[in-house]
C-alpha cells in the first residue's frame, strides 16, 4: 500500500475529480476538489497561509476519490484542510454541535424538543441562532431511542449492529426492524454502544472529536471483531466510515490504526450481508407480494463502498415490487451539509436532477439507505421515502 | 446470478475496455467492467486515425484487415446507439479543425467534429465566448484561414465573440464549468442559442469550443442546429475536454442499460492465477477487498497502471507479461501462455505508436471482447 501522505504526488491535474464533483457542477465559484485537495495541500504542508472557507463547501461524498485514475486521496486531503480551517462566531458554535449528533440525540430524546421545534417562534430562533436553514424541517427525535439492551441472544451466528445516530435517535423503529431481519435470518444481535462513527465530526472539521469516536468504537468493538463477529451497519455513511476511514488511520504508535483496520475488515453493510446469505442459499425468502413501484437512489457512501447495489437485488426478489435506480447523481444533502443556512441552496441545486427523475418516474415510494438522503428526497419531492429494510421487513410472510 | 460471478470481467474503463465490454455484452455475456478511474476521456480529442492499421505487424492476426473493419463498424454502431455517434470509417479521410487552428487528418470523429472539414462548407464563424478560459476564437480563425489558403481551399473563416450572463463572481469559466451551466440553467442555454442564431445568419458552419453540455445527445445537438438554422462543429478544448467526458458518460449509461455492471473507483490489486487460469481479480474496496470471479478476464488497464501490485502467495500476472499471442493472450518470456482465459487490449499491449492509440484501443478491444466469449456464456444478466 502506498503511503497516503505521498499520494498527492500522483496528481497529474487531469480534472477528472472536478468533473465528478457535485458541488462544482452547480456552483462555479467553488474551486473544486483538485484545487482544495492536492493543490492546496502542498501549501498547507509547507505552512504557507492558505486557509480558505471553500474547504467547508466540500460535501465529503468521495466522488473525487473514486474518479481519480491515479488513486490520490483527494477528499482526505480536503478533510485535512477543514481541520486547519479557522471558524468563529455562530458557525463555529453550530459546527461544534453538528459534529456531535449523538449528543444532540441524547438531549432531544426527551420528546420535548419536537414540541418546542414544532412551534414557529422557537424554530425560527434556533434557525437564526445556529445559522441553520429555515426552509428545512429538522428531523424528529424519538422519545424512545434504540437501546443497547434491545439486542437478541438466540441465533447461531453473531452480529454486532452499529445503528449510528440517525437510526438510534431519529428512526429507532427502523433500527428495531433491522435487528428483526437479522434475527429471522439466524443471527444473535448485539447493539453497539452509543458512539458516533465520526463522519459528522470529520465533515465539520473537528478531527479531535473524530479521533475520539474512533478510539471509543475501537475499544468497544475490537474484541468482537477479533472473534469474527460481523459488524453490521444499515446507514451507508456509518458503513463507509467504519470500512474506509477506519482502515486509513495514520499509525501513531499506539496500535490504534491496526485495531481500527480489524473493525474495517469485519464491517458489513446490511444489504451486502443479506446478499452474501442469498448467494450461500441461506436467506429466508418467504415473501408476501408487495405490489409497489419504487424509485431507488444509491447514496454516495454506498457507491464508495464498492459493493454494487445489494438492495436492488434483494427487493426484486419480493413478488410485485418494481424497482428502478434513478439515473442521477448525489441528492445534495450530505449529512449535516444541507442543514446549514449558507449551503441550503447548493444542496437543493445538486438534488434537483434527482428530484426531477423521481417525479418523472412516479413511484409509490422512494427507497434509499441513507438517513439524510431520505430527509432530502422527502423535502425535495414530498414523496414517501423508506429505508429498504422497512420494505423487506414488511414483505416477510410469517412475520419476522 | 451471484453478486461476484460473471462471464467476462473487463479491467479498465478506457476506450478499449468499454469497447471490449460492449462486444462481450452484445454476445450475451454477463459483464463486469472494473476500473480505478475513467480512461483518458478527460483529454479526449474525439477523433481516431485508422491509417496506421494498414501496418499489419502492429497487430495479432485476429485483428487483420477484415477484422479491423468489423471492429470499426461495431464501434460506430455502438456510439450511435449511445447517442454520441462517430462518423467515418476505414478508408475515409477528413480534415478536422483543432483549437490550435490546425487540421488533423482523421478517419473517424465525433459527428459534430466531423462536420468541420473545410471542403464541406464555404463560410465558417469561429465563436469565442467572453468568459471562457483558454479559447481564442480570433487566433483559431486566423490560423485556419492561413492553413486553408496553403492547401488551396476556398473555405473562409471569421471570428466573433459573444457574451453570456456571468455565472461566477470572478475569474474565467473552464469548459467544464460552462458545460455544467448550460446543462442546468435554461436561461443561460437560451441566451447562448440566441447569440448563435444571430451569428448563424451569414455562415454555413459555426465552430464552437466544446461546451454544449456534459450529457447532450446527438439528437439534442441536432435540435440546437435546427433552432439556429446552421450546422455546429464543436472543438475539444484543453482538458477537461467536454466532448470526451460526454462520450464517457453516454457510453457508461449505454453499457449499464445493456446489463453491464460497472464498478469504478477501486484499484485492481491483482489477478489470481491458478493452474493456468485466472480464477479471480481482487478489487481494493474499503475495509475488505472484493474478489470477482469470471470465466474470462480482459486486461485493458492502460499503459500507466500496467503493473499491478503483487500478491505474496499467488503468482501475479501482469509483471510477467512479455508479449501477446495471436489471440491477444499474454505470454511470458518463454512464449508460454500465462493464463488460458486472459486477454489484453488497448495500450496495455505496449510497443504501439500513440498516434494510433484510439484505433488500436477500438480494434483490439472489440476482438478481446469477442474472444472472451468464445467458450460460450453461462450467467444470466439481471
Amino acid at each position: 500500500m502506498q503511503d497516503r501522505n505521498l499520494a498527492l504526488d500522483n496528481c497529474v491535474k487531469c480534472s477528472d475529480c472536478n468533473a465528478a464533483c457535485p458541488v462544482a457542477k452547480v456552483y462555479a465559484d467553488f474551486p473544486g476538489p483538485k484545487a482544495l485537495g492536492p493543490d492546496m495541500e502542498r501549501f498547507r504542508r509547507e505552512g504557507v497561509a492558505s486557509d480558505t472557507q471553500w474547504v467547508d463547501y466540500c460535501m465529503g461524498c468521495h466522488r473525487c476519490d473514486m474518479a481519480c485514475p491515479h488513486a490520490v486521496n483527494v477528499s482526505e486531503l480536503i478533510v485535512r484542510g477543514k481541520a486547519q480551517h479557522s471558524k468563529s462566531g455562530r458557525r463555529a458554535q453550530r459546527d461544534h454541535w453538528l459534529a456531535r449528533p449523538n449528543l444532540i440525540g441524547k438531549l432531544c430524546a426527551s420528546g420535548l424538543s419536537n414540541t418546542l421545534l414544532g412551534l414557529t417562534p422557537s424554530y425560527w430562533l434556533v434557525s437564526s441562532l445556529m445559522e441553520l436553514s429555515p426552509q428545512r424541517r429538522r428531523p424528529n427525535y424519538s422519545s424512545r431511542p434504540l437501546q443497547v439492551k434491545e439486542g437478541v441472544t438466540t441465533g447461531e451466528r453473531k452480529a454486532l449492529f452499529f445503528p449510528g445516530c440517525f437510526l438510534r435517535y431519529n428512526k429507532p423503529q427502523i433500527g428495531r426492524q433491522v435487528i428483526e431481519l437479522l434475527r429471522c435470518n439466524g443471527f444473535a444481535v448485539e447493539v453497539a454502544p452509543d458512539v458516533c462513527c465520526g463522519t459528522p465530526a470529520g465533515a465539520n472539521g473537528d478531527t479531535a472529536e473524530m479521533m475520539n469516536c474512533v478510539k471509543k468504537n475501537v475499544a468497544a468493538m475490537e474484541a468482537l471483531a477479533d472473534a469474527g463477529v460481523c459488524i453490521v451497519t444499515a446507514c451507508t455513511s456509518c458503513g463507509y466510515a467504519l470500512k474506509g476511514d477506519y482502515a486509513h488511520l495514520p499509525s501513531n504508535g499506539t496500535g490504534l490504526a491496526a485495531s481500527a483496520k480489524k473493525i474495517a475488515a469485519n464491517t458489513w453493510d446490511l444489504g451486502e450481508l443479506l446478499v452474501a446469505l442469498l448467494d450461500a442459499g441461506e436467506l429466508r425468502n418467504d415473501f408476501r407480494p408487495q405490489p409497489m413501484k419504487l424509485a431507488y437512489h444509491a447514496p454516495c457512501h454506498l457507491k464508495s463502498q464498492g459493493i454494487g447495489r445489494p438492495w436492488l437485488r434483494l427487493l426484486r426478489m419480493v413478488p410485485g415490487i418494481e424497482i428502478e435506480e434513478m439515473k442521477a447523481d448525489c441528492c445534495g444533502m450530505a449529512g449535516t451539509y444541507g442543514l446549514k443556512k449558507e449551503k441550503y441552496q447548493i444542496s437543493m441545486d445538486i438534488g434537483r436532477e434527482l428530484f426531477e427523475r423521481i417525479q418523472e418516474y412516479k413511484p409509490n415510494a422512494v427507497i434509499t439507505e441513507c438517513g439524510t438522503c431520505q430527509m432530502q428526497i422527502d423535502h425535495g419531492t414530498g414523496l414517501k421515502v423508506l429505508h429498504p429494510a422497512e420494505v423487506l421487513y414488511a414483505a416477510y410472510q410469517r412475520g419476522v | 446470478m451471484r453478486a461476484n460471478e460473471f462471464d467476462v470481467l473487463v479491467i479498465g474503463e478506457g476506450l478499449s475496455g468499454i469497447t471490449a465490454a460492449a462486444a462481450a455484452c452484445q454476445r450475451g455475456a454477463h459483464v463486469m467492467l472494473a476500473s480505478k478511474g475513467p480512461g483518458t476521456f478527460v483529454l479526449g480529442t474525439a477523433c481516431v486515425d485508422l491509417e496506421g492499421l494498414h501496418n499489419r505487424d502492429l497487430f495479432p492476426t485476429c485483428c487483420g484487415s477484415s477484422g479491423q473493419e468489423e471492429a470499426i463498424r461495431f464501434f460506430v454502431e455502438l456510439t450511435a446507439a449511445a447517442g454520441c455517434a462517430y462518423e467515418g470509417g476505414v478508408g475515409e479521410r477528413r480534415m478536422v479543425p483543432t483549437i490550435m487552428g490546425t487540421f488533423a487528418d482523421v478517419s473517424l470523429a465525433l459527428r459534430s467534429l466531423w462536420k468541420g472539414d473545410p471542403r464541406t462548407f464555404t463560410k465558417a464563424v469561429v465563436v469565442g465566448i467572453e468568459s471562457l478560459f483558454a479559447f481564442d476564437a480570433r487566433f483559431v480563425a486566423a490560423r485556419l484561414s492561413v492553413h486553408c489558403r496553403e492547401l488551396g481551399l476556398s473555405a473562409s473563416y471569421c471570428s466573433a465573440d459573444i457574451g453570456l450572463p456571468p455565472s461566477k463572481r470572478h475569474g474565467w469559466l473552464t469548459p467544464l464549468e460552462m458545460a455544467s451551466e448550460i446543462d442546468r440553467n435554461p436561461f443561460y442555454r437560451q441566451t447562448l442559442i440566441a447569440c448563435l442564431k444571430r451569428l448563424a445568419q451569414n455562415a454555413d458552419l459555426l465552430i464552437l469550443p466544446g461546451v454544449l453540455g456534459l450529457d447532450t445527445s446527438n439528437e439534442e445537438i441536432r435540435r440546437i442546429e435546427d433552432e439556429i438554422g446552421c450546422a455546429i462543429c464543436e472543438l475539444p478544448t484543453l482538458p477537461p475536454s467536454v466532448p470526451g467526458l460526454r462520450l464517457l458518460r453516454r457510453l457508461e449509461s449505454h453499457l449499464t442499460k445493456m446489463g453491464t455492471e460497472i464498478c469504478t473507483g477501486f484499484s485492481i490489486r491483482n489477478l489470481c492465477i491458478d493452474q493456468g487460469r485466472c480464477v479471480g481479480a481482487v478489487l481494493d474496496t474499503p475495509g475488505r477487498p472484493r474478489t470477482v470471479h469470471a470465466d474470462s478476464v480482459i486486461l485493458a488497464s492502460g499503459k500507466f497502471s500496467r503493473l499491478l501490485e503483487s500478491d505474496t502467495d499467488r503468482e501475479c500476472l501482469s509483471t510477467h507479461v512479455d508479449r501477446v499471442s495471436q489471440q491477444l493472450q499474454p505470454l511470458n518470456s518463454l512464449g508460454a501462455l500465462l493464463a488460458t482465459n486472459v486477454y489484453e487490449c488497448g495500450s496495455v499491449l505496449g510497443k504501439l505508436e500513440s498516434r494510433y492509440g484510439n484505433a488500436i484501443a477500438i480494434v483490439s478491444g472489440y476482438h478481446a471482447g469477442m474472444l472472451a466469449c468464445e467458450q460460450g456464456v453461462h450467467y444470466a444478466r439481471p
